[in-house]
């Protein structure tokens, strides 16, 4: 399907579950799908150079506009000609449209039909973001992918009416967003599914959405901190209510055993701070979980992180040199254990993309299973049902 | 160019005489400005003026092997500075290893293994040593060091070169009588540890480099060295060379310093490279190559890039610098007339000026940051505080300042003084 700059070509599907297999062309780069976005939130990447990016493979990574917007602001990125520009990356980009930020680092912050009113953190002059604003920022930003302004509801919030209410203003700043893109020639914005953990709701939201001239959909409202099984029910009605030539982004999920169920229920594109944040503390991710670095049971460990593993970090450093490092606060340590990490979750996605064109996807996904969890015993059930909701029997 | 493996040194320059190791003095041994360094047979060579890379823990802070590969391989000396704190807690981790030090600090296998006491880039808080321990800090908290425990841990070290145990905490005005005694002990460790190194199996190859303390007071440098070089009779072979430690931390080099390493120049024996840690300003560095220290190290580098500074003053170079030479009528004044509070050598790159800069840090700097990146983008980077800038810095900062001791040696080489280099630089960063 190509819509305007954008097209997704879906290149092979699971005979059994859900997922599939695309090429997402954007203005500045191909993306295969499914993908794992790493979050360079203020125009990098936890330490880490664009040359180092390139390297790993990576094809799209995310900036956030809140904070972009704060710092370094609208007109210099504009002056800059955008964030590619800006920040010296030449593939692709998605922003956000900071209105998580708004709600999730603001205690201050009013809310209205108009958009967000909050208090700006350096000059504490009263800002409104509205759909409007968040659009007009993220045009000078530049991203490939954009994202309407939605109304933020934490997903453990029990009143249902304010689900209700901010899942139809999201609907209605939709609208407002796509009037106010002026970017359709180079920018592709997507609107985000909301509707909370009800169903109905949920429903009511995808009939409006798919409903406007739009290139993909954001399923947005999850990854907040809510029971398992609801998250799973959600995320497959959302993609059962999706069109299939358009690619769907599940938002701020980076666990690998989410990631492999989501893939399964039918999502594209996935994004989360987890890997790099988790390597900054000391852990590194391995098929069977994470390893801490500062646990001494590192410090006489002289292999590498994983041994089969082909990033610099592997290559050149070992577990007991790494703890050394996390001891003594190196930032070094930091850049080393992130480049292990965006490099495994780079290796998961593709492995989880070739299994899907071998169409072997199930046993994949029993094999990936088993080596994190050791025993079926340890299976979290909410896995285990929503493998079985399309086909894969992991017991 | 990958060097080859080395294990023990033999010192192959400053044969002549040091009575006035000054530029002249340079010129005549133009033929040997290296640093010679064998191991298992196969040598290295390390040209002079050279900065030791400075680590921690072996690591060059901020930096990675692969950031680091993005450097000029031409512009790196392959001699590491491990300095002492930052090893210190994992002596169990280094005996473990079962390999060599460079191996189990993920160092490349041939590169020269210098251990420091104290990390230059963060001196430790001063007060805490005694007569018998210098005070060290690890990452778990201060830990007194003996010549003996000292000597245990260069053991698990082996290092090619090492410095003595000294007690360099005078670098505040100091009261004579703390000089007096930081002389006293210094030159009690160096006793101990010499005894040490005589008995030593695992440190047969490694050579030792003695700091001369004695603070601002000449006479009490002059009583360090002359007592040092006493307790080193008979034990000539195993110095490698001197370091002046405690030098007063100044923008630009006084005459008092001046003096002080004039002097230990004059009366250190022949053979033996003069050493300082800490000094990386143009200007500094080509003073003290002219009074005789021909190792430096890139402490300086670590620390601008650690307060968000980078290195911008223009470098001349032997062909390109003679048209601005005879262009400019202002080279042809004495140095002594320079104001050199004129001469501009850095930028702090946090300053909100370089916001809209859309221009690299150094325009047609090879360096991967100016090649791919603006000022404005590590301005921003710097305000946010994202560890990239720091990385961004390094390597630029390190780009230009191996590039200056480059240029530094083929002046050398070429000229065999630094004058008229020295009056090119000026003329080139001074502002009118």
């Amino acid at each position: 399907m190509k819509y305007g700059v954008m097209s997704m070509d879906v290149v092979a599907r699971c005979s059994t579950t859900k997922a599939r297999v695309g090429k997402l062309s954007l203005p500045h780069h191909v993306v295969d799908t499914p993908v794992f976005m790493p979050v360079g939130t203020q125009g990098t990447l936890k330490g880490l150079t664009t040359k180092q990016l390139e390297k790993i493979g990576i094809q799209i990574m995310l900036g956030n506009t809140y904070h972009l917007g704060n710092q370094p602001g609208e007109d210099i990125l504009e002056e800059a000609g955008g964030l590619h520009q800006f920040m010296g990356w030449p593939r692709a980009l998605l922003t956000d449209s900071g209105g998580f930020q708004m709600v999730s680092l603001l205690k201050l912050s009013e809310l209205s039909e108009e958009g967000v009113q909050f208090e700006h953190p350096r000059d504490k002059s009263i800002m409104m973001l509205s759909p409007e604003k968040s659009i007009a920022i993220q045009n000078a930003i530049g991203a490939d992918i954009i994202m309407q302004l939605d109304d933020v509801v934490s997903s453990t919030e029990t009143d249902a009416k304010r689900f209700k209410e901010a899942t139809r203003r999201s609907v209605r700043w939709l609208d407002r967003c796509i009037s106010a893109h002026k970017r359709n020639g180079d920018q592709c914005l997507f609107p985000i599914i909301q509707g909370g953990l009800d169903e109905s709701l949920r429903k009511e939201c995808l009939h409006e959405m798919t409903s406007r001239v739009v290139p993909g959909f954001a399923i947005g409202g999850l990854s907040g901190g809510e029971c398992k099984d609801d998250f799973w029910k959600m995320v497959t009605t959302s993609t059962d209510g999706l069109p299939e030539d358009k690619p769907r982004y599940l938002m701020g999920v980076g666990y690998a055993a989410d990631l492999i169920v989501c893939v399964a229920l039918g999502c594209d594109m996935f994004d989360c701070v987890f890997p790099t944040r988790t390597a900054r503390f000391g852990c590194a991710l391995v098929p069977t979980g994470q390893i801490s670095l500062k646990n001494v049971s590192c410090s006489k460990d002289f292999t590498p992180i994983q041994e089969d593993c082909h990033c610099t970090t592997c290559k050149s450093y070992t577990k007991a040199y790494l703890y050394m490092l996390f001891r003594a606060n190196h930032p070094s340590a930091c850049h080393m254990v992130s480049v292990h990490n965006v490099m495994y979750q780079f290796n998961l996605m593709r492995s989880i993309r070739e299994a899907i064109k071998n169409d072997s996807y199930p046993q994949f996904i029993k094999d990936y299973f088993l080596k994190l969890f050791k025993t079926p015993l340890s299976y979290p059930s909410w896995a285990v049902d929503s493998l079985n909701s399309v086909g894969v029997r992991l017991k | 160019m990958k060097h080859k493996r080395l294990l023990y040194f033999s010192i192959k320059r400053f044969k002549s005489t040091v009575s006035n190791m000054s530029t002249e003095c340079i010129k005549e041994k133009s033929q040997e400005k290296t640093l010679t360094f064998t191991r298992n047979e196969q040598v290295t060579h390390i040209g002079i003026p050279c900065c030791i890379m400075h680590t921690r823990t072996g690591c060059i802070p901020h930096l990675t092997e692969e950031t680091l590969d993005y450097l000029d391989k031409k512009l790196i000396q392959n001699i590491y500075q491990v300095p002492l704190p930052s090893v210190i807690d994992y002596q169990d981790i280094l005996e473990a290893a079962n390999t060599n030090t460079l191996e189990c600090l993920c160092m490349p296998n041939t590169s020269v293994l210098y251990a420091t006491v104290q990390d230059f880039s963060c001196l430790p808080p001063s007060g805490y040593n005694t007569n018998k321990t210098v005070a060290v800090w690890g990452a778990g908290g201060k830990i007194s060091v003996t010549p003996q425990s000292y000597m245990k841990l260069v053991e698990v070290l082996k290092p090619d070169i090492f410095q003595v145990l000294a007690d360099g905490d005078v670098l505040k005005a100091e009261s004579r009588k703390r000089i007096i005694k930081s002389v006293n002990r210094s030159v009690q460790y160096l006793d101990e540890c010499i005894k040490h190194h005589q008995q030593s199996k695992p440190l047969e190859n490694s050579k030792m480099i003695c700091m001369i303390e004695g603070g601002n007071n000449l006479e009490e440098r002059k009583r360090c060295m002359k007592l040092m070089l006493e307790k080193l009779k008979g034990h000539e072979d195993c110095v490698w060379g001197f370091g002046i430690d405690a030098l007063p931390r100044e923008k630009y080099i006084s005459e008092g310093t001046k003096t002080v390493i004039k002097l230990l120049n004059d009366e250190l024996p022949a053979g033996k490279p003069l050493l300082v840690h800490g000094f990386g300003h143009p200007l500094n560095i080509i003073d003290l190559i002219e009074d005789g220290v021909s190792v430096f190290d890139s402490t300086y580098v670590t620390e601008l890039s650690e307060s968000n500074h980078a290195l911008v003053y223009g470098i001349p170079s032997i062909d390109s610098s003679l048209s601005l030479l005879n262009g400019d009528a202002k080279t042809n004044c004495s140095i002594v007339d320079v104001d050199v509070r004129k001469f501009v050598e850095t930028i702090d790159i946090s300053d909100s000026c370089f916001s809209r800069s859309f221009a690299p840090l150094v325009e047609n700097c090879p360096c991967y940051t100016c090649v791919n990146h603006t000022r404005a983008y590590i301005q921003h980077l710097t305000v946010v505080n994202e560890m990239l800038a720091p990385v961004l810095l390094m390597l630029h900062n390190f780009h230009h300042h191996l590039t200056f001791f480059s240029a530094l040696r083929n002046e050398l080489n070429a000229c065999s003084n630094l004058k008229s280099f020295k009056q090119k630089l000026i003329a080139l960063n001074s502002m009118h």
